[in-house]
């Protein structure tokens, strides 16, 4: 908020898997993106893209074995009143992260039931952080936890102490996940598509409850998900990734209204609207994640993008500024859909000439 | 809990009577009736006629049953052709010993299994894992006669580091309170029986281990793989706990539960798996009398034994299910 | 969106650049194919496998799976051309002269008894290798008896509770009651029993272990049909309007033999093992002559410490043989095993 180095600035991530036996492969692929306190970074992309990967990487809970994490995730610290120093969250000690984890960096995972132990109470499973980090025991530890609960939303919260993760329903799992997350009041908080699992009701109410963390406590949130509606309610900056790289890169006002990459565009105009006319199909991205080529043979994304040209499949595309009166904007396309093509864009999806593009291929 | 435990004792209802029925129908079925074994092979006819009289077997069979049953249930289980006494009195003689000996067997298998199945999967993929891994699998494929044998030969024979059979010394004297030698030695304080006792105990113990300590490890290794690869687990190491508390509290209590199963069910076959370690330690338990009656044919004492063995089972498993739901409140809430 | 017709061609976006002197439908084939270059060397027939050609597939690259399937095939060799293999008649006691068990004198591996002689005078290598055939018999039986009756039970039991409504339930809750009365019965000494009331022979065990092994085969095909049951294809099936018998046979059968043939794998090991512990308590073979491993080793049990080698041989067939079974049945599981599928 009022200092000049963000909260998290993570420069380059890349991370490869080896397995035996087989290539490896690059999960994440150099991903670059700023977090500023009090806001919300989106990380946006089908499954597969690198997204979860990453967000594991910065809480350094990746395999210990056969897996490279590249690059640097710079974080502010705040030591309790000391002054604020830095740490690379991909380079230090095993023993530090831990005492950074649930203190100063905190996830929230994507399916609630699972991410409980389901044979340990509630109650424990909130209190066991408490106890770790601000070192609170007992009845004033019960006590700490019951008002978390309480805050993010849980009714008769002493009750739920004693209840074990399968009693409670999906929402209030989520809440509960969401409360052993805030637990230590964090300074940077990593959300793993939190509303993936739950009912559509249910996860406008945890959206709201995680942007009112972030303006009340300042608490910076990486947000990771697929649904363009959480990122339109939720983020500040978005970043578009696809095969382990950013693609686009904006704030979010302009990416919605101006997105330029295909992919970007793609997503956007694979969701139903309701001011759409009646009648008009829905432009889903055709193909799967997996129908890719590597970066460096070119831009990963061609297989499935109606406007890839033979530049696209020379060398890796870099990423560039989208251009001037857009600061911040950036996207990795050689062949980007302008402001004007949005109109045309139209015409190139409409099925006689996709039919008639096929035509050609085979 | 209470309604879950009499909901189980009444379900076994018709498991054990189903197996009196069983027995009753292979009873029926022994070669010639059960006159021609009780008998010996040169009876006169007459004497067959008395003895199905006198056994009741002119009866209808369904009154014969109810006849079988009542015995059952009054404790008759029949008597022993070998040595003439009832087959329940002759049971309960050998108990102690075969007791002792199946928790001295599952003290081994879960003291050195469960350690050596987590360290497996701590350590996938090294030595110890590779080893742990083979090592199992070789156990269960050794014919646990065989392995008592060699046990026996190098041990006690060439070695001559512990005895090679018998409960004690001969010649020891002991003063018999319970039947269980080692429990009436620490009560009496007879150190010097405790400690033959306990020596007299490792071989056979060790081979009657031999096959759960293989399971535990390769179950514990499984379960405790699984169980790191959980979400919670992950959500626990994104807590920052120590290690220590994201092993015991979220590994171990997890991966456990499907363990302590195993263990109950090992515990119920440790009793029939002694049959053959006890025969080649001339261990004094239910398992060589058993031995002793397939050799002789003494249908009433396998029998029965079956009928004992059984019920033992069946009420070890209910003991599992009881501390399973202890321990899973997901079964618990059912 | 509104749609205003544009008079560009769809290849409009391409035009600028060095491209612009070849044909239009050049450099379209060309960027096809380049892209086609270019996705080629990633998929190399991942596609369109089957579960089971996956789990082969998968199978061929575990060092256990392929030491097991070297062991099973080695003893699957030597069983089935034991006559061609065997040197000498495995009850002649050719050289019966030469050995004197109460005199602890033996005769130990040389160039005619590759293996030596046993307390007889017989030749040990032809008894290995015809024994192996008797073994795989009794395996290969008892595991038999044990998959069919309790495929029967299980899949009865199964069928019923999936498509039989309210009376298939109670189907299932009888023949359940009588599986885990069968389970309850310690293993061994039931084939104890069967074995001592039939007497003692070869069969006697084959059945014995056999029968021992019913109720595990009933209880895993039992839960796999359930399983499968509860899928969403079978309530397709059912709302389609297929006959119940079809679906039961048809779809939840194929689908859940899965985990009975890893069993009837694991279970030929055991079956082995079994006989073989049936055999040392008596109830095997009355004829010891004629050779089977279990036999043999209990047979030997007697000279273990002056002439161990009598023992070693057959307890290292039944050991190498089970464990090869047991290695073959194990990587099978992990390879079926949806969780550990990546």
């Amino acid at each position: 908020m009022s200092s000049s180095t963000p909260l998290l600035a993570v420069d380059e991530l890349s991370v490869v898997f080896h397995r035996k036996g087989q290539n490896p492969t690059r999960a994440v692929d150099g991903v670059s993106f700023t977090l500023e306190e009090g806001k919300v970074t989106g990380l946006v992309g089908e499954s597969g893209c690198g997204k979860s990967v990453t967000s594991l990487a910065l809480m350094g809970l990746l395999p210990d074995r056969g897996v490279k994490v590249g690059g640097s995730a710079v974080m502010r610290l705040s030591d309790r009143g000391e002054q604020p120093q830095e740490a690379d969250l991909l380079r230090i000690s095993q023993r530090r992260m831990r005492d950074l984890r649930g203190s100063q960096l905190a996830m929230i995972f994507q399916d609630p039931l699972s991410s409980l132990n389901p044979v340990v109470p509630i109650g424990l499973q909130v209190t066991e952080i408490l106890k770790r980090h601000r070192g609170m025991r007992g009845a004033a530890a019960r006590a700490e936890a019951a008002d978390l609960l309480y805050r993010v939303g849980i009714p008769d919260p002493t009750r739920r102490l004693n209840e074990y993760p399968h009693q409670l329903s999906g929402g209030m799992r989520q809440r509960a996940l969401i409360a052993m997350a805030v637990a230590c009041k964090p300074r940077l908080m990593i959300a793993d598509e939190p509303t993936t699992a739950l009912d559509v009701t249910i996860q406008a109410q945890i959206l709201e409850l995680l942007k009112d963390l972030v303006t009340e406590e300042g608490t910076g949130l990486l947000m990771i998900t697929h649904d363009l509606g959480v990122v339109a309610g939720l983020c500040d900056d978005i970043n578009v990734l696809y095969a382990g790289r950013a693609v686009e890169t904006a704030e979010r006002a302009p990416l919605f209204s101006d997105p330029t990459h295909p992919y970007t565009v793609g997503l956007l105009g694979s969701i139903p609207r309701l001011d759409a006319p009646r009648g008009e199909p829905l432009t889903p991205v055709r193909g799967s994640v997996n129908d890719n080529i590597a970066w460096t043979d070119g831009c990963a994304f061609a297989p499935r993008c109606d406007h890839y040209t033979m530049e696209c499949l020379q060398g890796p595309p870099q990423l560039v500024e989208v251009g001037a009166g857009d600061p911040g904007h950036v996207h990795r396309c050689v062949n980007p859909i302008s402001h004007a093509d949005v109109v045309d864009r139209a015409v190139l999806e409409s099925p006689a000439v996709v039919g008639d593009d096929e035509e050609e291929r085979g | 809990m209470l309604r879950f435990i009499v909901r189980r004792l009444l379900q076994l209802i018709p498991t054990l009577g189903g197996l009196s029925i069983l027995l009753f129908v292979w009873l029926q079925r022994l070669p010639g009736g059960p006159e021609y074994a009780l008998l010996p092979d040169d009876a006169t006819a007459e004497q067959r006629a008395a003895l199905r009289r006198s056994l009741g077997l002119d009866e209808p069979l369904a009154v014969q049953y109810l006849t079988f049953l009542r015995n059952i249930l009054q404790g008759d289980l029949g008597t022993s052709l070998q040595t003439s006494r009832p087959v329940l009195d002759e049971f309960f003689l050998r108990f102690p010993a075969t007791f002792e000996l199946a928790v001295t067997a599952m003290i081994f298998a879960v003291a050195v299994g469960l350690p050596l199945g987590y360290l497996a999967a701590r350590k996938r993929g090294t030595v110890l894992d590779f080893a742990a891994v083979g090592g199992s699998l070789l156990g269960i494929c050794t014919p646990v006669f065989f392995l008592a044998f060699i046990l026996k030969v190098v041990f006690a024979e060439n070695l001559g580091v512990l005895p090679s059979a018998f409960r004690l010394s001969p010649g020891l004297s002991r003063t018999d309170i319970t039947g269980f030698v080692v429990l009436d030695g620490l009560m009496t304080r007879e150190w010097d029986v405790v400690m033959d006792a306990l020596a007299h105990l490792v071989l056979p113990g060790l081979a009657l281990a031999s096959i759960p300590l293989a399971v535990i490890t390769r179950m514990t290794r499984a379960s405790v793989l699984e169980v790191m690869g959980e979400d919670y687990v992950r959500t626990a190491n994104a807590k920052g706990l120590h290690r220590t508390t994201v092993r015991t509290r979220h590994v171990l209590r997890n991966a456990l539960l499907p363990v302590v199963t195993a263990v109950g069910l090992l515990a119920g076959s440790l009793f029939a798996g002694a049959v053959l370690t006890e025969s080649v330690f001339a261990f004094p338990g239910i398992g060589s009398f058993v031995y002793g009656a397939t050799q002789t044919r003494d249908y009433p004492v396998l029998t029965g034994f079956i009928l004992l063995i059984a019920t033992m089972y069946v009420f070890i498993n209910l003991l599992v299910d009881i501390s399973y739901s202890l321990l899973d409140p997901r079964v618990r809430a059912q | 969106m509104p749609t205003t017709p544009s008079p560009n061609p769809p290849e409009a976006p391409d035009t600028a650049g060095a491209d612009e002197k070849v044909p239009f439908h050049k450099r379209k084939a060309d960027k096809v194919d380049r892209l086609a270059e270019l996705m080629g060397d990633r998929e190399a027939g991942s596609h369109g496998a089957g579960v089971w050609r996956e789990a082969f597939q998968r199978m061929r690259r575990s060092p256990m799976a392929i030491t097991g399937a070297v062991i099973v095939a080695v003893f699957l060799v030597i069983a089935l051309f034991s006559p061609l293999i065997a040197t000498y008649s495995p009850t002649s006691q050719a050289w019966g002269g030469e050995v004197f068990p109460n005199r602890n004198e033996f005769v130990g591996p040389r160039a005619e008894n590759w293996l030596g002689l046993d307390h007889l005078g017989r030749d040990m290598f032809s008894r290995m290798v015809i024994g192996a055939r008797q073994t795989l018999l009794v395996g290969v039986v008892a595991t038999l008896v044990g998959f069919l009756f309790g495929a029967l039970l299980g899949g009865l039991a199964g069928a019923c509770s999936v498509l039989g409504g309210r009376w298939g339930r109670q189907v299932d809750n009888v023949v359940m009651r009588v599986i885990d009365m069968m389970l309850a019965m310690p293993t061994l000494l039931l084939a104890v029993t069967v074995a001592a009331l039939v007497g003692p022979s070869l069969t006697t065990v084959m059945i014995a272990v056999g029968i021992a092994q019913v109720p595990i085969f009933a209880r895993l095909l039992r839960g796999a049909m359930i399983s499968q049951g509860n899928r969403e294809y079978v309530l397709a099936a059912q709302a389609l309007g297929v006959r119940k018998r079809r679906i039961a046979v048809t779809h939840i059968l194929p689908n859940s033999m899965g985990p009975v043939i890893v069993q009837s794998t694991l279970t030929l090991a055991t079956a082995i093992i079994d006989a073989a512990a049936l055999s040392y308590l008596g109830l095997g073979n009355p004829d010891a002559s004629y050779p089977e491993w279990g036999t043999m080793l209990s047979e030997a049990q007697r000279f273990l410490s002056s002439a161990p080698s009598l023992a070693v041989y057959p307890a290292l067939g039944i050991i190498i043989t089970a464990l090869g079974f047991t290695l073959l049945g194990e990587a099978l599981r992990e390879a079926l095993d949806p969780k550990l599928r990546k």
